[in-house]
């Protein structure tokens, strides 16, 4: 044993928690959450809060002052975050996150302090409750996001986003649900109490939860003066800053929007109580739904699509909300259709928007700084938002009627400014760096490409296969969706141990549409030491067809190996590398080895390569294997053109050769007689050659077609076509009925290649 | 003598036959055949009864068929049905003159002159036929038999159709006996130039008799079991269909009330059956054989008169559903038509004795035809006060003739499946084709396959038979391994690969192991694995010993995944022997796809001298194999190598656990627990040595001598090299997972 490996950690010195200790501490973070969920959907966030102000008849601008208090707290992240670097980002978390908790317990007293001091004691008590639990949430939440940032490995931030975002909306599902059913059983305020003290109790559950998680270590820090020096720093990334800037946006134009729309669904489009609070159910499924999608999707592809497929999404929302029926016994379906569609622009958003934040923007050794910054600004803007969501709304109040048949309202205005700015944000975020392998248009295009349904359950299947027979079949199917969803999961089978996993995943490529990094994968392969897949490689290349192979397919015809040679040849003449003409002529030419002489040949065929023919007739002559003669006929054929005809004779000939060729004999027959450019002599010896056919009489049918082919004129056929019925009719007296491909070659030049 | 016309000849003459059938089909539906001559015998008043004796002079004429036949063959069989079919024509526009008689002589002698005339009509149509029968067998090349069959139908079936609606239009616009004259009139000339279009047929020449075989020979015919059971079975099937066919007009305006147009209207729903569905069958009769297709047909018939029974009657939807159930009699008609007709021809009538044989086939359905238009009319006539219910069932004088119609074709149904035919499929086989895998995707694919210009477009067709995984496209499948161009045999190769299992698919692939393109013989034999059939051991035992190395080396990896235990002393022999490292790695990978713990010393031994890390990782793989649940050992290998650290420290910190809640506290766990800190820091070197220390200096007790093996020799290689080979990492900790 060596001596480091015995020597124990230095435990003085605070350390980041291993990824290891990281993994086990994650489910305590999302157990964390989805209580403090409740805790957050009972008391301050949420309609309930709001309906338990509207209650006690707070206008919206006051309604508007007090969440506004929530982010406005924000600020003072930019002045303690050294402080909370040096006491520790969890201690910090955990015993701010507990005091506030305490402080929303006063709101157990509003009856109480309603009935007593009257609305405006109302208001004063609750503004204090409020900023209290704004300025511990601040303070808290300034050492919770570098603490996010640590405990959570970059590698699963996408995943652990949307499952951590599945365990708090269902948790939120079922409060809101609670919260809906409790609203609608018990009078008011009895109700709204009976809310805020399960929340509180859940609350309590979330910061013990909390404290079971990893990290957040005290660290020492530099002076605060370098802490703004820090900042300042951060302030002129313009990366950050147009974070920030599209944050801002977002905020501005989404938060007013989102705050009051309890409120639009009750006053405008005159949804009950109980309805409107049930709407957040509709988002939390749209969260639902599509967090393990989104997380993925940003893990795999970059934030960046993912934040920009969110904010497109919500681009539709105010239309949507604006335009939606109002007052009908359809408004509450299509309201919660809207707000399942909130919920998942919110959670692409959310989960991009924060996976960018935490992978891109913020340097790790940085994050007490730049997180510090960006929770003040969010705060500040936050604020702002709610104060001019209510100011708007009060504002616009009288506002009522049609324009141009659209009706118009107090919210209307919100509406108009969450488009315009969801569209400026959209914009703004567009120019952001990224860690985005794919573009936005590439990433919306792999959904529409191929079969997505069949890559999704084919990639599901794809972890869940427990032996090579599974997995073999799975990466069949992942071929079969040719979708490029599946185009990771295809380059690792490429590296499985299993040599059938591989040997499979080579052909589901080959099938697949073109991909830079498929044929890359291939072009490696057939570069690689692994002599049985190596020609499957470059027979993949040839069917995939993608023009960047060429490089190595010519480069692989030096191969030592035959096997790849043949496989680089063929796959050449598939590719259409027509400047790789000379080249396979003059190998063709000094080339002894049966199977590559013939890899040439049908490479030539495919290239229509002209100059080949008498290299290629010269091989047919000398070739006795049947199947053999048959491919380089047929490179003939290709050659003079139209090969589906040449085949197509093949068939009938196997089929019934003798009433093959006396039919197209006769086709031949009748074409010339109408052009009359041969003695009448001639084509009777014709006829007489199909009549002899169709009787069976082969050696008679040869010899008389023979005679009366030789009478046509070179200048009645293309050039090519000359060339080879000539020598297929010298092969023919020579060979009689012994070669039939000579005969299958004459009848498909007659077809193809005759200019009358 | 004239020979018999070429292919080329026949070919050339199968579309005058197709326009000649189908001018007679407007004959035969405006003249004897059909509904209309129904109507037209109810018209004139004559009862169920004498219509039954009407309409079996048709049939029964056919015996004349016995003494014509021979005669029918010296004098030409052409030139004999060009003859009385002309004539019949002829004698058929003596109807046109009814009206007169009828109201000239009354009733009695209109039913004596329309007998006199269907009586002359009868006999000259049967030696007509007598000589068609062997002549079609004739001029129809075997091979397109089916096809040619259904695409006859289709022409016959779009001008029945044409000429059933315009009939039903004319009666419908007309009263009393005018339109049936029309009508008449109609069809007497299309009668007429069918018998013209006949005329360019070729072949049915006059021939003498062969020497030796002067006589007659029926008695051979009867002896030929599947012969006569053909005869019976189409017996039994004609006594009771005939008479349904012929009184099913009357059923549907008496029972159903459906009026006398709807009724004819009602054999478009029939016609229509036939029209989609003729050209199926006759493709499936050609590919998979006549006695499948005849007995499906069969069977589809026989579910026909439950839903006559049980079709709504007097109400607004029974036109509906009458054409409904009417379409589904065209399909299956036309199932048991080309069945049964393509059998005859095919597989029961000998060529050379297709003279006696037609003529016995002939005879014997015209005496079971004219008995059954008799028994037909008779029954009606026994049944006509049958009313009520029984059993929910509604009774009228129809169900009887139902009830036959549904328990004779069972009858038949077995006698049929006795009879042998070569190159066919078992009926329960038949279906399997069409429910196994995408049966529509097939289709399209087979037609596209036939309809590729290109080879990129054939590959891809291929590449499409594959995917349907049907039974369908074996056929395309082994023509594609046939084609001119490799690239389409060798996508034919994969395609095939990934089909379920078929004999014939495996004898193409073996045929092509063991044939002389080596660059196609290297992926059959991959396919032969892949297919995963155990026919294809054998064979791939033999290609272990092909002089090819590739060739070898796949075949020893196909039967791996064939699980050919058999094989595993000899694949270990030759591993212990071969110096080729691709080889080596094949019998190594076949080894533990064979679970051979016999080779796991070898095997380390293997993994000890390979350099080439993806080698390694294989030879690993197949040791953990050897121990099982090889997913373990790929989901490690997936985190390993996307965080090493982590994944390694994971999997040490589970073995620790289990460790501690057996022995807490024990040096090794402490060891190991240093190991997992190690390892999550990210030192995967020094990790992999302290965990080779734990495992070299603890005793491993019950425990099997593979894993042990294993164990031991990991952890020697892992205190030695560290992580410079983190395969032996991986494998020890895949020995060390949960269920070793």
């Amino acid at each position: 044993m060596t001596a480091s490996a015995t020597q124990p950690p230095d435990t003085r010195i605070p350390r980041e928690p291993t990824t290891v200790e990281k993994l086990r501490g994650l489910p305590w973070s999302i157990f964390s959450n989805s209580t403090n969920t409740v805790f957050a959907q009972f008391t301050v966030f949420g309609s309930v809060f709001v309906l338990f102000l509207s209650y006690y008849e707070m206008d919206k601008t006051q309604i508007g002052f007090l969440l506004s208090l929530v982010p406005f707290a924000g600020l003072v992240a930019l002045f303690i975050a050294p402080a909370v670097a040096r006491f520790g980002f969890k201690r910090t978390y955990v015993l701010c996150w507990g005091i506030r908790k305490v402080i929303t317990a006063g709101l157990l007293l509003a009856p109480w302090v309603a009935a007593t001091f009257g609305s405006q004691g109302l208001l004063i008590f609750i503004t204090l409750i409020m900023a209290g639990f704004s300025l511990a949430r601040a303070i808290a939440e300034t050492g919770f996001y570098p603490w996010v940032q640590e405990y959570i490995p970059n590698s699963v931030r996408g995943k652990y986003s949307a499952t951590n975002s599945i365990y708090t909306t269902l948790t939120g599902l079922a409060a809101v649900a609670a919260a809906g059913f409790a609203l609608d059983l018990l009078p008011a305020p009895d109700s709204y109490m009976l809310l805020i003290g399960v929340g509180l109790v859940f609350g309590a559950v979330s910061v013990w939860a909390a404290s079971r998680i990893p990290g957040g270590a005290p660290a020492p820090l530099p002076a605060s003066q370098s802490n703004w020096k820090g900042m300042a720093l951060a302030a002129r990334d313009r990366n950050f800053v147009r974070y920030l800037a599209g944050a801002a946006l977002i905020t501005v134009g989404v938060v007013p929007m989102v705050s009051f729309l309890p409120l639009y669904m009750q006053e405008v489009i005159k949804l009950s109580e109980g309805e409107t609070v049930l709407l957040q159910s509709g988002a939390l499924i749209g969260n639902l739904v599509s967090s393990l999608a989104w997380g993925w999707a940003s893990d795999r592809y970059g934030s960046k699509p993912v934040m920009i497929s969110g904010l497109a999404l919500k681009i539709a929302l105010p239309v949507l909300w604006f335009i939606m029926p109002r007052a009908d016994d359809s408004s509450l379906y299509v309201a919660m259709g809207i707000a399942v569609l909130l919920g998942v622009s919110d959670m692409a958003w959310g989960i991009g928007a924060g996976r960018l934040l935490f992978v891109s923007v913020v340097p790790p050794e940085k994050k007490t700084e730049y997180m510090a910054l960006h929770y003040a600004w969010v705060g500040i803007i936050g604020g702002l938002s709610q104060l001019l969501g209510g100011y708007l709304l009060d504002f616009f109040e009288g506002i009522e009627g049609v324009w141009w048949g659209i009706p118009i309202d107090a919210y209307s205005p919100l509406f108009l400014l969450g488009l315009v700015l969801t569209i400026a944000t959209t914009l703004l975020l567009m120019g952001m760096r990224a860690d985005n392998v794919f573009g936005v248009g590439q990433f919306a295009g792999m959904f529409f490409r191929g079969n997505p349904f069949q890559a999704v359950t084919a990639l599901v299947r794809y972890y869940a296969a427990k032996d090579e027979r599974a997995t073999v079949s799975v990466t069949e199917r992942m071929g079969l969706a040719k979708s490029p969803l599946a185009v990771d999961e295809l380059l690792e089978t490429l590296r499985d141990p299993r040599f059938n996993v591989r040997f499979e995943a080579v052909i589901s490529i080959a099938r697949m549409p073109v991909d830079p990094r498929l044929t890359a994968a291939l072009i490696d392969m057939l570069n690689g030491t692994e002599l049985a897949l190596k020609a499957i490689a470059a027979w993949a290349l040839g069917r995939m067809g993608d023009p960047d192979a060429r490089p190595a397919l010519r480069e692989s015809l030096n191969s030592p190996y035959l096997s790849i040679r043949a496989h680089s040849a063929r796959a050449i003449g598939a590719q259409r590398d027509r400047s790789m003409i000379p080249e396979l002529r003059d190998r063709l030419v000094v080339e002894q080895d049966k199977g590559l002489q013939m890899a040439y040949a049908s490479a030539l065929g495919n290239l229509r390569a002209d100059e080949a023919i008498p290299d290629i007739l010269h091989l047919l002559a000398r070739m006795q294997n049947p199947g053999a003669r048959l491919e380089l006929a047929l490179s003939l054929a290709r050659i003079v053109g139209d090969e589906h005809v040449f085949v197509s004779l093949l068939r009938q000939m196997r089929g019934d050769q003798d009433t093959a060729t006396a039919q197209a004999l006769g086709d031949f027959r009748r074409q010339v007689e109408r052009a009359r450019i041969m003695g009448r002599e001639h084509i009777r010896e014709l006829f007489d050659a199909g009549d002899a056919f169709a009787r069976g009489e082969r050696a008679e049918g040869i010899a008389l077609m023979v005679r009366g082919l030789h009478a046509l004129s070179p200048g009645a056929l293309t050039p090519a076509g000359a060339q080879v019925l000539t020598a297929c009719l010298a092969g023919l007296e020579e060979s009689g009925v012994a070669h039939m491909e000579y005969l299958l070659l004459t009848l498909h030049v007659l077809a193809v290649a005759c200019r009358v | 003598m004239q020979g018999e016309p070429t292919t080329v000849e026949k070919l050339r003459g199968l579309p005058w036959s197709i326009a000649s059938n189908a001018a007679n089909t407007v004959f035969v539906q405006y003249t004897f055949f059909g509904s209309i001559f129904v109507l037209f015998l109810s018209e004139l008043g004559l009862s169920k009864s004498q219509m039954g004796l009407l309409l079996s002079l048709l049939p029964f004429f056919g015996l004349v068929a016995l003494f014509v036949a021979p005669w029918t063959e010296r004098y030409g069989l052409k030139k004999t049905y060009l003859a009385f079919f002309g004539i019949r024509a002829v004698i058929a526009s003596g109807l046109l003159v009814t009206p007169w008689v009828y109201a000239a002589y009354g009733p009695q002698i209109t039913l004596l002159f329309v007998g006199a005339i269907t009586a002359l009509f009868s006999g000259l149509r049967a030696i007509g036929v007598t000589a068609s029968f062997p002549w079609v067998q004739e001029y129809v090349p075997n091979n397109m038999r089916g096809k040619y069959t259904a695409t006859n139908n289709i022409f016959m079936t779009i001008a029945g159709f044409v000429a059933v609606t315009a009939g039903g239009w004319v009666l419908q616009h007309t009263l009393g006996l005018s339109g049936f004259m029309l009508l008449l009139g109609i069809g007497v000339t299309f009668g007429f130039i069918s018998v013209g279009l006949a005329f360019l047929i070729p072949g049915g020449a006059p021939r003498a008799p062969r020497a030796g075989h002067q006589g007659r020979d029926l008695g051979s015919a009867i002896r030929d079991r599947d012969f006569t059971s053909y005869l019976f079975g189409v017996g039994m099937i004609t006594l009771v269909t005939v008479p349904l066919g012929s009184f099913l007009p009357l059923f549907m305006r008496d029972e159903v009330g459906l009026s006398d147009s709807a009724v004819v209207w009602l054999q478009t729903g029939s016609l229509a059956g036939t029209l989609v569905s003729s050209y199926l069958w006759g493709w499936a009769a050609d590919r998979y054989g006549s006695i499948p297709v005849t007995l499906y047909g069969l069977g589809l018939r026989a579910l026909l008169p439950l839903c006559w029974i049980f079709m709504p009657r007097e109400s607004a939807w029974s036109l509906e559903v009458a054409l409904g159930i009417a379409f589904l009699q065209g399909v299956a008609d036309m199932g048991w038509g080309i069945g049964s007709g393509r059998l005859l021809y095919v597989s029961i009538v000998p060529t050379d004795k297709r003279s006696d044989y037609m003529a016995l086939y002939y005879a014997w359905t015209g005496i079971v035809g004219g008995i059954s238009q008799l028994s037909g009319g008779r029954l009606l006539d026994l049944t006509q006060n049958l009313r009520g219910s029984l059993w929910g069932i509604p009774l009228d004088p129809f169900v009887p003739l139902f009830m036959a119609n549904i328990l004779v074709p069972f009858l038949a149904f077995f006698l049929l499946r006795r009879v042998h035919e070569e190159r066919g499929v078992g009926v329960g086989q038949f279906a399997g084709i069409f429910l196994r895998g995408n049966p529509f995707l097939a289709m399209s694919s087979m037609i596209r396959f036939h309809l590729a210009r290109d080879e990129h477009s054939t590959v891809l067709m291929t590449e499409r038979l594959g995917q349907a995984k049907s039974p369908l496209t074996v056929e395309e499948l082994l023509e594609a391994l046939e084609d001119p161009r490799f690239n389409v045999r060798f996508e034919a190769i994969i395609s095939i690969a990934r089909m379920p299992s078929d004999p014939r698919l495996i004898d193409a692939l073996v045929d092509i192991l063991e044939g002389s393109e080596v660059a196609l013989t290297v992926v059959a034999a991959w396919a032969l694995g892949r297919l995963g059939d155990p026919a294809a051991r054998l064979p791939l035992r033999r290609a272990l010993d092909s002089s090819y190395r590739s060739v070898r080396a796949h075949a020893a990896r196909a039967l791996g995944a064939l699980e050919d235990r058999e094989i595993a002393p000899d694949l270990l022999a030759r591993l212990d022997d071969e110096e080729d490292k691709g080889l080596q790695m094949a019998y190594a990978s076949a080894l533990g796809n064979l679970h051979a713990a016999e080779a796991v010393a070898s095997l380390l031994r293997l993994l000890a001298r390979t350099e080439n890390p993806g080698a390694r990782l294989e030879i690993a793989l197949s040791l953990a194999r050897i121990l099982g649940d090889e997913h373990v050992f790929i989901s490690l290998l997936r985190q390993l190598r996307s965080d090493p650290g982590t994944a390694t420290a994971q999997a040490v910190s589970a073995y620790r656990k289990r460790q501690d809640k057996g022995k807490p506290g024990m040096p090794a766990v402490q060891g190991l627990e240093q190991c997992a800190e190690v390892l999550a820091r990210g030192d995967l070197d020094q990790g992999s040595r302290l965990l080779g220390q734990v495992l070299g200096s603890r005793p491993q007790p019950e425990m099997s001598a593979a894993r042990a093996a294993i164990l031991a020799e990991c952890a020697a290689q892992m205190s030695q090299t560290g992580a410079d080979h983190v395969e032996y990492l991986l494998l020890a900790l895949h020995a060390l997972a949960p269920g070793r």
